[in-house]
């Protein structure tokens, strides 16, 4: 269960903080990579720029992705993500502040796996967490070679 | 043979010879000795004879037999099997009756003449010798009586005698010559003798009866004594020589005509008073006639056979100002050539004896005027059958024609401008065409080319916006010429025309007076189109000129009258209420389009707008929500991983903080809705609203079990709306009254509807907490609350978004409360909306 990166795409830092907190809170102890921007993300999954050198191979097993962010947003962060053979199957759950409609169905038509809203409540959210974490690292079954 | 004849010759002294002929023509036995053989085969009387097998009569000759003139007469006599054995022939002595005649009636040195129609002398009495048989073509009285058929004239005799002649022709049908009756002229003039010089005519026709008889009834004094002839001849044949014809003179048919020749020439001498009387009566109905004539209200004249005028009545001198002396021996006044083809070609049917009936021919006046006459004709027979002349009724139907001219022309005319109206109302609002059309259809009517300005919407200048030219060639010259032309000046005609109101008619235009009249520029134009005619009439639309409409005719003789001016004036009236209605056309469709432009404009002004909204949405929505989840996420870190560290009052503290998050997260997530709600596509449908109210009270009361709240649900309301949002509003009024009653120990909430002014009103009552009337303005207001947030939580937004629903849907929404007393929320769902 503690095996396997996730790929956490976050610029807000108290919700960085916070997602790491619910995920501590809830037991799940895989390595957490925190990348803040679309930009970011593409060059951690693709080996590039800062991350130029790093073994593309080792694939995350999930990615959290925020929607609004800086440089490429995550809509086109996911569009990307899913036009290369290299990430084209990582499960990718949007977590966003996001409930408007035009958002769900873009990131689904995209290829999301999963659309969480962010709810306000801490307690909420913490729940939503853990239950995530449940469901995508420990009852599904990863993609083989992850 | 020749015995038998003889003695019939003896008893009948007026035949010259008597005959038999084979059927070849031959004479083989006559009553005198022929000198050779005689054959009469190219006789015409004798052919006829051969083939009718009857009785003929030839025309006055002089006998191949006798060598005296003549008629002769051809009996064929047939056998048992019906073939012809033998023709007889007589002929009659012409001479013998002449002398009858003139020994009856004359006087001393009177005479009387035969001649046959080419002028050879046939007969005479006294002096037959030497001029029988003689062409006498050549001599005055001769010439005088073939041209003139029947008459009285004073001529030169054959001797070279003056002498006064009455003549007539011979057979009033068949011309076969002519009877003349001549006495000296100093006879004539002795007293006793003037009665009979008026009575020489008379005389002649009176011989001329006996010899055309004698030719006519013939077969009476010939057949008898023939067949007698025949049946002697017979029994002389078989042997009975003892036969004998049986006629004797006493008792012979021939006799007796001589006789009654006597008789008749003496009875012709009695009644020589009696004549005298008819002929005065005969004079008198003449004179009648021809004063009937004279009188006639219509015009009447008669024509001779050369077509020259003989006769021409008053009426005919009133009507074609010609007197008759001066048409007298003319020929008719026709108009033109061409008619007097016309009239040269009707002339062979005239004289063969057709009448005319009603033929128009164009005639000139004296003055040159034209008038249209029908023409009726009766020929004038002359002796011979031939026609002497026509008497012609002559109808002026000039009026006539022009009221039908006029009536036809008033049809077609009428016609067009049936079809102008209908087209130009039909032609739509297609200015550019429009204005074609009606140059048009206003040239085909009334003249060569036509010219429409419109006046300059400052009213400055006229502009030539369409033209139109009979001929196709100079279509295209005039409108190049037109739109050469500034046409500016407020002295021109067409400018008067504007400031005036009221049309131009210049029937007749010389060159000279357009050249001086059109300014410098239009000499060019003046030169290229002949304007012989002017028209111009003011476009008149709704009390304003708001252009001309001119009209030219380019030949000479046909200038336009007040009734073109009228016509004109009715096209341009409508042509103008035309012309304004697709300038108006063209307005609002200028108007439109800048509208649409407006439109447009706006649409994407708002769309941008719209587009800004949603990025401010979604900001809020995404950045107006994340601090709130760190303010609530650490507050609640603090409180439990640090609470030892923390006071009961900082707990309380965080506490509050962690509400009022709370609180606001509920309040973005409304504003959110409220703005959704004005974005989304509406998807119309009908919606049973009954068991929606039903539903979400359900809702209410699971969330809420506690409260005991009475809910009156009318059943069956269905309205026609979009389903998402009539809920989010019923939402909203269920929920504000569920929140309001919660207060009331006995709540009770109900749904229903009313007919107010054909309108159905829905309504949401309560009788909770209530609100005061003075404040209802704003109740719908977002963020506004009537009551404080420690009573009834809330955002404030509730009512906004309900008033916004019901706005989308069409329909309105208001409010009744009193305080404590319990509100009443009504809204309506108009049919458009339904539909």
């Amino acid at each position: 269960m503690s095996d396997g990166i996730v790929l956490l795409v976050e610029d807000n830092a108290d919700d960085e903080e916070l997602t790491l907190l619910a995920l501590k809170e809830n037991n799940i102890g895989n390595k957490v990579v925190v990348v803040h921007d679309g930009a970011e993300a593409l060059d951690y999954l693709f080996g590039r720029g800062a991350y130029d050198g790093r073994d593309v191979a080792d694939r995350p097993v999930l990615v959290l992705l925020d929607l609004k962010l800086p440089k490429v947003d995550g809509l086109e962060c996911l569009r990307c993500l899913r036009a290369d053979p290299r990430s084209r199957l990582i499960p990718v759950i949007v977590l966003t502040s996001s409930k408007e409609e035009e958002d769900v169905i873009q990131s689904y038509a995209l290829g999301a796996n999963s659309y969480v809203r962010k709810p306000v409540d801490f307690g909420e959210f913490v729940e939503a967490v853990r239950q995530l974490g449940l469901y995508w690292l420990v009852l599904n079954e990863p993609l083989p070679g992850s | 043979c020749e015995d038998l004849f003889q003695s019939l010759m003896e008893i009948n002294p007026f035949f010259t010879v008597l005959g038999a002929v084979d059927p070849e023509g031959n004479i083989f036995c006559a009553s005198r000795t022929m000198s050779g053989p005689v054959n009469l085969a190219d006789r015409e009387y004798f052919q006829r004879a051969k083939e009718t097998r009857d009785f003929t009569v030839s025309d006055f000759q002089v006998g191949r037999v006798s060598g005296q003139p003549s008629i002769s007469f051809a009996y064929p006599v047939t056998g048992e099997d019906g073939r012809i054995r033998i023709i007889l022939v007589a002929a009659l002595d012409v001479t013998w009756f002449v002398k009858h005649a003139a020994e009856a009636q004359l006087p001393p040195g009177g005479g009387i003449t035969v001649i046959d129609r080419r002028g050879t002398i046939l007969g005479r009495w006294p002096n037959p010798d030497p001029w029988v048989g003689e062409d006498a073509r050549e001599a005055e009285i001769v010439k005088t009586v073939l041209a003139q058929s029947e008459g009285v004239t004073q001529a030169l005799s054959l001797e070279g005698i003056s002498r006064l002649y009455g003549f007539t022709p011979l057979g009033r049908y068949v011309n076969v010559g002519y009877v003349y009756v001549g006495i000296p002229v100093d006879v004539a003039f002795e007293t006793s003798n003037r009665l009979l010089a008026r009575n020489l005519l008379a005389l002649g026709i009176a011989t001329a009866l006996v010899l055309v008889g004698a030719r006519v009834y013939g077969h009476l004094f010939v057949i008898r004594g023939v067949r007698r002839l025949l049946s002697a001849t017979e029994k002389i044949g078989r042997g009975d020589l003892a036969a004998r014809t049986g006629v004797r003179p006493e008792e012979g048919e021939i006799g007796q005509l001589a006789a009654a020749f006597d008789t008749m020439a003496e009875s012709l001498q009695l009644r020589e008073s009696e004549r005298d009387n008819s002929e005065r009566a005969l004079r008198r109905s003449m004179q009648t006639i021809g004063a009937v004539l004279k009188a006639s209200p219509v015009p009447v004249c008669t024509l001779d056979s050369q077509g020259l005028v003989d006769m021409w009545n008053t009426a005919a001198e009133r009507v074609f100002g010609w007197k008759e002396e001066e048409i007298v021996g003319r020929t008719l006044p026709l108009l033109h050539d061409q008619e007097a083809d016309k009239g040269r070609q009707l002339w062979p049917r005239i004289l063969t004896g057709e009448s005319l009936e009603g033929e128009e021919l164009n005639w000139r006046r004296a003055d040159g005027s034209r008038l249209t006459i029908s023409i009726y004709t009766a020929p004038l027979w002359g002796a011979r059958g031939e026609v002497m002349g026509i008497v012609a009724i002559l109808l002026n139907i000039t009026e006539r024609k022009a009221a039908e001219e006029q009536l036809r022309q008033n049809a077609v005319r009428a016609q067009l401008l049936a079809e102008i109206s209908e087209a130009f109302a039909r032609a739509g609002l297609n200015y550019g065409p429009l204005l074609n059309y009606v140059a048009r259809r206003a040239t085909d009517l009334l003249g060569a080319f036509c010219v429409i300005h419109v006046l300059s919407d400052d009213g400055t200048h006229l502009t030539p916006v369409a033209s139109y030219h009979r001929d196709p060639s100079a279509r295209r010259q005039l409108r190049e010429l037109l739109s050469s032309f500034p046409l500016s000046s407020d002295k021109d005609a067409l400018s008067e025309v504007v400031h005036s109101g009221r049309g131009i008619l210049a029937p007749i235009i010389s060159k000279e007076f357009l050249r001086n009249l059109a300014p410098r520029l239009y000499h060019d134009f003046v030169e290229h189109f002949s304007i012989r005619s002017l028209l111009i009439a003011p476009l008149r639309a709704e009390e304003q000129v708001i252009g001309t409409l001119t009209m030219v005719r380019d030949s000479v003789g046909n200038p336009f009258n007040g009734e073109d001016q009228a016509l004109l004036q009715y096209i341009a009236d409508r042509a103008a209420v035309a012309i304004a209605n697709a300038r108006l056309f063209e307005t609002v469709q200028r108007l439109n389009a800048e509208l649409e432009r407006r439109v447009a404009e706006r649409t994407a002004q708002l769309q941008l707008a719209n587009k800004e909204l949603e990025a401010f949405s979604y900001s809020v929505s995404h950045d107006l929500r994340a601090p709130l989840r760190a303010i609530d996420g650490f507050s609640r870190f603090l409180l439990e991983r640090y609470q030892d560290s923390v006071d009961g009052q900082g707990r309380d503290y965080l506490s509050r903080v962690r509400a009022a998050t709370q609180r606001m997260g509920h309040l973005i997530d409304d504003l959110l809705q409220l703005s959704r709600l004005t974005r989304n596509e509406m998807t119309i449908g009908p919606v049973d609203l009954s068991a929606m109210v039903r539903e979400i009270a359900d809702e209410l009361s699971q969330a809420d079990p506690v409260r005991d709240v009475e809910l009156i649900i009318e059943k069956d309301l269905h309205a026609q709306g979009d389903q998402r949002l009539l809920r989010v509003a019923l939402e909203n009024l269920l929920g504000n009254a569920w929140k309001f009653t919660s207060g009331k120990r006995s709540a009770r909430i109900e749904f229903g509807a009313t007919e107010q002014d054909g309108q159905v009103v829905y309504w949401v009552r309560d009788n909770g907490a209530g609100f005061d009337m003075a404040y209802v303005e704003k109740l719908f207001g977002a963020f506004q609350r009537l009551h404080s947030a420690s009573d009834f939580p809330g955002t404030g937004i509730g009512l906004a978004i309900v008033q916004r629903v019901i706005r989308r849907h069409g329909g309105r929404v208001w409010a009744e409360g009193m305080e404590t007393q319990g509100a009443a929320f009504y809204f309506t769902l108009p049919r458009e909306a339904q539909s």
